[in-house]
């Protein structure tokens, strides 16, 4: 494993790097189903900058790791804190398995569930969101196996084929984090 | 530098000036120090012409002085505003409801943005009075996600739907889509 910060059975986190920053541009234009940054093409220079910016500023507003697989040190996505604010303890979620043939699989879950453990046990946040776009239904079920509880909904968030389609919002405490954590666990032993 | 078209009761909305360094605290985004230094530094970084993200100073009518600060992130369809009060002012519920007064109809009526969305504390009552009284949207109740001393509340998000692109009758509970969908049927 390369510089890891979180590990788990299968995957681990670790930050990401320059060179990631190919990787994250390629999965983005093969995009078909999620519609990364609302399918438009992005830069491989951009993501470099994102990702030199995010260790420019002490304590971070952003967060991303790199997740990979513990067989290869593969990249197959990224999960990242956003907004971080260390005086309320709260941040907004995102994840992302840019590979396709990852997804489905368990390790989307298990990405989340570790980078909540970061949050939560190592920068001591006390709530956490995130949103998902409407007509991405997966993305909506798995947050809520994962114990986020639906916070509401933004109106006509974006418009595609001229029809407006909310966010949907979602929160989630660290106690529900811990008992989700629990139930997640116990269904991979039955597996 | 007040604008004139951003004038409420108590308060008026303008732009950043050189000499705002020099009262930081008050308006700059954040709640750690703010010396002149680094508002400097804020200037030169965030304060760019074509910025999807603005930042106007809240002054007080009567007297010009800097009461709070405002990020407006927004592009053709959607604003985000976030509110920031001088830690000192103890009337800034009634200056966050003077601003959303102001804001809501330069944003939704004359610049006709989709939606734009204003965070608000569950306990900011004079704040909570404006919005609903200005018709905005409670669209999302994030639980816990501020910190008072000794205790914790709720954000609430209310939007202003912009009627002209999302009928009010297709505003809250189920999606928009949904409703279109079923108002086109």
């Amino acid at each position: 494993m390369r510089n890891p910060v979180m590990i788990g059975e299968r995957i681990y986190l670790r930050p990401e790097e320059l060179g990631d920053a190919e990787v994250i541009a390629r999965h983005a234009a093969e995009e078909t189903e999620t519609f990364f940054d609302r399918r438009f093409p992005s830069s491989q220079i951009a993501h470099e900058r994102s990702i030199r910016e995010a260790y420019e500023k002490e304590p971070p507003e952003y967060i991303s790791f790199a997740v990979c697989l513990r067989e290869n040190d593969r990249y197959i996505g990224l999960v990242d804190l956003m907004d971080i604010d260390y005086v309320n303890r709260t941040a907004e979620t995102g994840s992302w398995i840019g590979t396709p043939e990852y997804r489905g699989s368990g390790y989307g879950p298990e990405a989340k569930y570790l980078l909540l453990e970061y949050a939560f046990d190592h920068l001591q946040l006390h709530v956490i969101m995130s949103h998902v776009w409407e007509p991405n239904t997966r993305s909506a079920a798995a947050v809520q196996r994962q114990g986020y509880r639906p916070a509401g909904r933004s109106i006509a968030d974006d418009n595609q084929a001229g029809v407006w389609r909310d966010a949907l919002i979602f929160d989630i405490l660290r106690d529900e984090w811990l008992a989700a954590r629990e139930e997640w666990r116990a269904r991979q032993r039955e597996r | 530098m007040r604008a004139t078209y951003l004038t409420g009761d108590c308060i008026y909305l303008r732009g950043l000036v050189d000499t705002d360094k020099d009262h930081a605290m008050a308006w700059m985004p954040g709640q750690f120090l703010a010396n002149a230094p680094k508002a400097e530094a804020y200037f030169k970084e965030k304060v760019k012409f074509g910025e999807r993200n603005r930042y106007l100073v809240i002054c007080r009518r009567e007297t010009d002085e800097i009461v709070g600060g405002l990020s407006l992130w927004m592009d053709s369809r959607h604003g985000y505003v976030r509110f920031k009060v001088a830690p000192w002012c103890d009337d800034a519920g009634l200056i966050r409801a003077d601003a959303l007064r102001i804001l809501v109809p330069w944003l939704r009526d004359e610049a006709d943005l989709v939606n734009t969305n204003f965070d608000i504390a569950a306990d900011d009552r004079e704040a909570i009075a404006a919005a609903e009284e200005l018709g905005l949207v409670l669209a999302v109740r994030l639980r816990e996600w501020i910190a008072r001393p000794g205790h914790r509340v709720d954000q609430l998000s209310y939007q202003a739907v912009n009627p002209r692109w999302v009928p009010v009758q297709m505003q809250g509970q189920t999606s928009t889509s949904e409703k279109q969908e079923a108002s086109n049927a």
